[in-house]
């Protein structure tokens, strides 16, 4: 195959030469450019470790921003949303009940007798409903030496 | 200036006391024809500039095992070419491009490049060229520009002989109907 015939038709036409150009002097510069690129020292070699924390620095940072974002968020919310009430911890809760369930059984049932005209017989022990809770009483009360055995079964 | 031939030049290299002097006789020797082959590739000064720059880098630290099995200057060439097409394969990576769009965006390259003083018709001759794949641009600019041989292009692009003709064939017919016809 002539090559001549396949281009001479455009070739013809068209001046063959090279339509590029360069800057100025850049031959003779660019070989003094590429010694000094290729003396240039050479980058300081990088430790595995060094090289994986570049890589991982990045994204921990991000995790550790979202993370902080998400807790100043949470804790944010929850102060807002608790504002103004107190929470008691289950001992204090506990604490509470029992207080006034004895200051119920106490007060407000001897007051809830006397409203409603209910009175206690005169040689009735009052003092005995405050012994139930105490063990000490009921302790010295069996040490008692003469104590009917057909009384203790009555009394309990 | 005593000239050397590329044999005695690889012999200098090898001497520590003239490497240095021996790859800076290379450099002179092909550095214009190696940066017009990527630079009709790339069209972009600069982009050429990189381009011829990574080439020698390259001869730079694989001269020392270059055997001489080939010609200096077609191992250079096949440097300079990978270098090129690589260039373009990542240009189309980058930008998720289909080729077509890489070579628009070297036609536009072209017609705002300061560094071309081509007429209208050089102008439309490198646009019709750009048409081309860039495997069988290749093949048309060594042929048609440098003037090269078939053979000398077919150990630079490990291609047949016949295979070259028949690209440089298409190519040729390609840019000639795109001239006519423009």
């Amino acid at each position: 195959m002539n090559q001549k015939e396949n281009t001479e038709s455009f070739a013809g036409r068209v001046e063959k030469k090279n339509p590029f150009t360069v800057p100025g002097n850049y031959f003779d510069s660019f070989p003094e450019k590429l010694s000094k690129r290729i003396h240039a020292g050479k980058p300081e070699k990088i430790s595995t470790v060094e090289r994986v924390w570049q890589v991982l620095r990045p994204q921990i940072a991000l995790a550790a921003a979202i993370t902080g974002f998400a807790l100043i968020g949470y804790f944010g919310l929850r102060t807002f949303v608790e504002t103004g009430q107190e929470w008691l911890s289950d001992e204090e809760i506990t604490g509470y009940m029992e207080y006034y369930q004895d200051d119920f059984a106490d007060y407000y049932l001897l007051s809830l007798l006397e409203e409603n005209d209910f009175y206690f017989e005169e040689d009735t022990d009052i003092e005995s409903w405050y012994y139930e809770d105490d063990p000490d009483l009921y302790i010295e009360y069996l040490y008692q030496d003469e104590i009917p055995i057909d009384l203790l079964y009555t009394d309990f | 200036m005593q000239e050397h031939s590329d044999s005695e030049l690889l012999s200098l290299f090898r001497n520590p006391d003239q490497k240095n002097y021996a790859f800076n006789m290379m450099v002179r020797r092909y550095q214009e024809r190696l940066y017009w082959h990527i630079r009709k590739m790339v069209i972009v000064h600069d982009d050429a500039d990189d381009l011829l720059q990574n080439t020698f880098m390259k001869a730079w630290k694989g001269l020392e095992n270059f055997r001489g099995d080939s010609l200096l200057f077609t191992w250079f060439y096949r440097i300079a070419t990978n270098e090129a097409l690589s260039f373009l394969q990542a240009k189309k990576k980058r930008y998720l491009l289909p080729v077509v769009d890489v070579e628009k965006e070297l036609v536009s390259s072209l017609e705002g490049d300061s560094y071309f003083d081509g007429d209208d018709l050089q102008l439309r001759l490198q646009k019709a060229i750009l048409t081309l794949p860039p495997k069988q641009r290749l093949v048309f600019n060594m042929r048609y520009y440098d003037e090269m041989k078939y053979e000398d292009i077919s150990q630079i692009l490990d291609t047949s002989v016949g295979a070259l003709k028949a690209s440089y064939h298409h190519a040729a017919k390609k840019i000639e109907n795109i001239i006519k016809n423009d």
